[in-house]
């Protein structure tokens, strides 16, 4: 089963991820598991459980906290040579992807695989979803393994 | 592309560096006990292998690769250490490398076996584990792919024998301890591994390989070989090959292309010359590719592309029956000696015409042809369809070209992608590196999709290079303006008027019509006219050629259909056609209750849900129920009518595929994922409001 995380701090755009998440993946006919996380709480036994799959990123969360600095708190970021989750980074362009250029300057050790990351330049519903079909689709047909072969 | 190196996936379906593996063998056995008889037999092969191998005394040890598959865990580790002998021999097993275990794990063992194995394969197994591979590929052809595939065996017990007997599979019984039909089927894979592909085609053209590299003990050279195929068929590979098993020296394989040379240059280049035969001829005379070949093997190459074929064979028909080769130099006169000369050299020649036409052409001697006592066929790729993957992933791996490897259902989609390859492998070739192109622009594309859109370019390879597709659309796109539509197409107002389609009148006729275009292709330039009449670009005076591409793409589904319903403003008396029609088709009670439900104040909304409703009544192919189909036309909790056009587009694409043609009970359409019982099932769904997700939230 694919694991999406939503890194959200504001509740409503965490809410209008989960449903464009849930609705894609009816159209999909996939099962996911999902975790939302703001990106300092606690997270459960259960949610670091699973590798995600799949990302959905906010850059400018709250606390002044950079969206690429909480995606290293996310299980399996250790193992660099086999965790390349599918991000989308889901943010506006005016001000948030700068934190996007600037991160690997200041930090070498991020090391995303460029070809399964996309940024949106503008945080609509229609931009994420269009990204989460494509990413999905390429997802089902790459494979993802979690001991339990659900696609 | 940064980190690609380290990305697992990487050589998902790739072969290892410098990969010296000969087999790869799985054990399946559901609880993950082997019985005693099959790791005899696999001791006893393994033990032959390394008997063998060492006899052949190659520089590194051919490996095996042992892979055990059990209910219990999908996956155990390697198994090797079983079969050891002795601890030193250990360089005769290999792992699976990441990627390849993770897409076997994946995808499951047979798609594995079928389109992104590399090597040849033993399944030790009983009757079960062959029951249970094999039922996976019901009722699709894949079954007949594993019949196909010269290089699985099976090596199972009594009862598995008696079942893939039955079935036309190649089995052994593990009783069997001579192996020899194993050992054979493996090595003579090995000894033409230069050449791709598993079917049983190709398995022939390995096995007239093996025989004609052979050379007869009362001759001093071989026989000369004919190796006649189309281009791109692999004929260089064979005559590669060729010399690879025959055992001469290394590195006296020379190749001459007969289209490269006129012809008095190519003799001269071919035999030789000697002193004065032509003007500024070297004054010692010159060797000949022939000579220099000696003790090794020329190979003519195109013989046919020659500026005079017919001239040249002639030159050759000496040489073919001699053994070796008499030849004379260009430029030979009695006065210089010798006349005559031989060279025990191999003559291999290629022919990339067919026979036939080249005789009728007068551009074959016959008498040339009947020399020849070896002739090898190089077979089309639509000859052997069961091998596109496998080439696939070879002319991938060739191109070194970065980005995403192929994955198995990208090859799978491959394999049953087309059945006329004219270009055979350049064709192949040209597929992969067009979506490749697609897929670096765009990374939201899997290579499933982006093949698809190539192909869309058109029936001829040709046209996938010069179709470039607009940055708006992936359609095959033509202008329209209003001067080329057909007479007729523009309505009594004229230049500002709706572009209008005479549809009959009465309802009988017109559901023929209906029923007709549903089943036939859609019209592409009908469907811009009505797009115009819907959208009133023709009343604008600009024809909006993107926008319309764009609004085709998105009503995809619907054929011609918006000839009904909301086009203008006179609604009123679509809707009373509609309802018209719908009477014929439903029951007044129905009708009447799905007026009620819809409401009034949303007109268009209301010709949607009539127009799904009657379409999916008229398909052919539609099984569901009166009593469903009003049911999708409301949202998933069931609360209000779904009057948007685009949620019945998605209905509609769903419900009849891309292509739009009749459909069979149970057959897959669109995506691999979505089976007619997967569309039905999620009508269900929607009309269930069941809960879909796992959601854990903090």
């Amino acid at each position: 089963m694919p694991v999406v995380w939503i890194i959200e701090d504001e509740k409503i755009q965490q809410e209008t991820a989960k449903r464009i998440v849930k609705k894609t993946a009816v159209e999909f006919n996939a099962l996911l598991h999902m975790v939302l996380w703001d990106g300092r709480g606690a997270l459960t036994e259960e949610q670091t459980s699973k590798q995600p799959d799949l990302v959905v990123l906010d850059l400018n969360l709250s606390q002044g906290i950079h969206g690429l600095e909480a995606l290293r708190t996310v299980p399996g970021f250790e193992n660099a040579d086999v965790f390349h989750p599918y991000v989308i980074i889901w943010s506006h362009f005016d001000g948030e992807l700068e934190l996007y250029e600037m991160a690997p300057a200041q930090d070498q050790k991020s090391h995303l695989n460029e070809d399964r990351v996309i940024r949106t330049y503008w945080k609509s519903e229609k931009n994420l979803e269009t990204a989460l079909k494509g990413f999905l689709s390429r997802l089902m047909e790459e494979g993802v393994y979690h001991e339990d072969i659900s696609l | 592309m940064t980190e690609q190196s380290a990305n697992p996936l990487k050589n998902s379906c790739g072969q290892p560096d410098g990969a010296n593996i000969s087999a790869d063998i799985f054990l399946i056995f559901d609880d993950g006990k082997i019985p005693d008889e099959a790791i005899y037999w696999l001791s006893l092969y393994v033990k032959r292998h390394i008997r063998n191998d060492q006899e052949s005394g190659g520089a590194r040890p051919l490996q095996l690769r042992l892979m055990q598959i059990s209910d219990r865990d999908v996956f155990s580790a390697n198994i090797q250490n079983e079969f050891l002998p002795s601890g030193e021999n250990r360089g005769y097993f290999a792992d699976f490398d990441q990627g390849e275990a993770m897409q076997l794990r994946l995808h499951g063992l047979l798609a594995f076996l079928l389109f992104a194995r590399q090597y040849p394969a033993i399944v030790i197994t009983d009757k079960n584990g062959i029951e249970k591979l094999c039922a996976d590929s019901e009722p699709c052809p894949h079954s007949q792919d594993l019949i196909d595939d010269a290089f699985i065996v099976f090596v199972t017990d009594k009862d598995g024998m008696a079942w893939a007997q039955d079935q036309q599979l190649r089995a052994v019984p593990w009783q069997d301890q001579s192996q020899e039909p194993v050992i054979e089927r493996i090595s003579l894979f090995w000894k033409t591994r230069s050449i791709k592909g598993f079917s049983s085609v190709i398995h022939g053209v390995r096995r007239k390989i093996i025989g004609y590299g052979k050379r007869l003990e009362n001759r001093k050279t071989h026989h000369p070989v004919l190796i006649i195929g189309q281009s791109r068929t692999g004929k260089e590979l064979i005559a590669n090959s060729l010399y690879d098993v025959s055992g001469l020296e290394k590195g006296k394989f020379t190749a001459v292309a007969c289209g490269t040379f006129t012809q008095s240059l190519l003799l001269s280049e071919i035999f030789g010359y000697w002193p004065g035969a032509f003007t500024s001829s070297d004054s010692q005379g010159g060797m000949g590719l022939i000579e220099s070949a000696a003790g090794g093997a020329l190979l003519v190459d195109d013989i046919d592309a020659a500026e005079d074929p017919k001239g040249l064979q002639g030159a050759f028909l000496r040489c073919l029956i001699t053994d070796p080769p008499t030849y004379r130099r260009v430029g030979a006169r009695p006065s210089k000696k010798p006349l005559s000369e031989t060279a025990d050299t191999w003559l291999i020649f290629t022919l990339n015409k067919p026979i036939r036409d080249m005789i009728k052409s007068g551009n074959l001697r016959e008498d040339f042809l009947f020399r020849f006592q070896r002739i090898i066929q190089s077979p089309p790729l639509s000859a052997r369809p069961k091998d596109i993957p496998q080439i696939a992933m070879t002319s991938w791996q060739n191109s070194r070209l970065k980005g995403r490897h192929l994955t198995i259902p990208a090859l799978r989609h491959l394999r049953y992608l087309k059945t006329d390859w004219e270009a055979n492998a350049g064709e192949l070739q040209a597929l992969l590196l067009l979506s490749h192109e697609l897929l670096s622009e765009n990374k939201l594309l899997t290579w499933t999709e982006a093949i698809d859109q190539v192909v869309e370019r058109g029936d001829d390879y040709l046209d996938w290079y010069e179709n470039i597709p607009k940055p708006s659309g992936s359609f095959k796109s033509k202008t329209f303006t209003t001067s080329e539509l057909p007479e007729g197409a523009i309505g009594s107002e004229g230049k500002n008027g709706l572009i209008t389609r005479e549809l009959p009148q009465k309802p009988d006729a017109l559901i023929d019509v209906l029923k007709k275009e549903i089943l036939s292709k859609p019209d592409m330039e009908f469907e811009m006219n009505v797009l115009k009449r819907i959208y009133r670009k023709g009343a604008l005076g600009s024809v909006c050629e993107s926008e319309f591409l764009e609004k085709r793409k998105s009503y995809e589904g619907y054929g011609s259909w918006y000839a009904l319903g909301a086009i203008g403003e006179n609604h009123a008396d679509n809707h009373a056609d509609l309802v018209q029609l719908l009477q014929e088709v439903f029951s007044q009670k129905d009708i009447s209750a799905l007026q009620a439900y819809i409401g009034k104040e949303n007109a268009s909304g209301t010709i949607h849900c009539y127009k799904v409703l009657l379409f999916l009544a008229l398909h052919p192919q539609n099984v569901i129920r009166r009593k469903e189909m009003l049911g999708i036309l409301w949202d998933r909790k069931g609360r209000k009518p779904l009057t948007s056009f685009e949620t019945h587009r998605e209905i509609l694409i769903r419900l009849l595929g891309k292509n739009k043609r009749p459909l069979k009970k149970g057959e897959i359409y669109e995506n691999d994922h979505l089976s007619l019982e997967f569309v039905q099932n999620e009508w269900c769904l929607r009309l269930k409001t069941a809960v879909h997700l796992n959601v854990s939230q903090t």
